[in-house]
């Protein structure tokens, strides 16, 4: 964890907050879900629950685009860090528990 | 380095060293677009009988607003593919959002229907319909 916290900058931190922030004020809407999918299913290995429609992402607003494709971007070439850390287990169980 | 800082081996992907944010303020070079789209077809083209092949060919006619309403794909694959081709589907991703367009832009017809038979092909092969030798 120690490490992780290390690698992961302060750019991460914020494309993160940023999406955390989108998901938390638009929970009920579409693109919340994408990103929650797309999230999810980064560390999840394979699980057919957390497969997303690729036009979807089409869907999003710019900047979560940006900062989707950044993240994806970022777990890519620091495979030692997952979204699970950088959005928090808790975060994320909250958000799921209520996904429709 | 490539077009998302990732060590690639293709010399012809090596040009680019721009960040994803970057990629979106400004319209890709067409000439990188054009390298990625030649190097995806023919990455395909290739290895079609393979499974990594599989999230490829999905999230091309995923992209399609038409032939994409039953498509998904999930990105623990997407993020296990090689360098080159992960670059050149972010590439593919991010260039039909930029011209606001599906990606026959870059796969004409042909290809599609070829793409889609492919498709057909593995689903009916899962399904036992199709036995390979």
């Amino acid at each position: 964890m120690n490490e992780y916290k290390i690698t992961v900058n302060n750019k991460i931190e914020n494309i993160v907050d940023n999406l955390k922030s989108h998901c938390d004020r638009n929970f009920y809407n579409e693109s919340a879900h994408t990103i929650l999918h797309v999230v999810m299913g980064s560390f999840s290995s394979s699980d057919i629950l957390w497969n997303v429609q690729p036009k979807d992402l089409m869907k999003l607003e710019s900047k979560e685009f940006i900062n989707l494709l950044s993240l994806l971007s970022f777990l890519y070439k620091n495979k030692g860090v997952t979204a699970e850390y950088l959005f928090t287990t808790e975060w994320l169980e909250d958000k799921l528990v209520l996904l429709p | 380095m490539s077009i998302l800082g990732i060590v690639s081996k293709n010399s012809q992907l090596n040009d680019f060293s721009n960040s994803i944010e970057k990629m979106l303020g400004n319209n890709l070079p067409k000439h990188c677009i054009e390298d990625h789209m030649y190097y995806l077809k023919k990455y395909i083209w290739c290895n079609f009988d393979t499974e990594e092949v599989k999230v490829v060919v999905e999230t091309i006619l995923g992209l399609d607003n038409s032939e994409g309403d039953n498509i998904k794909i999930n990105f623990n694959v997407v993020m296990s593919l090689k360098p080159e081709t992960f670059n050149a589907l972010i590439v593919l991703i991010i260039s039909c959002k930029q011209h606001n367009s599906t990606n026959k832009h870059y796969f004409n017809e042909e290809s599609f229907k070829i793409l889609r038979t492919l498709r057909t092909l593995r689903i009916l092969r899962a399904m036992k319909v199709l036995i390979s030798k």
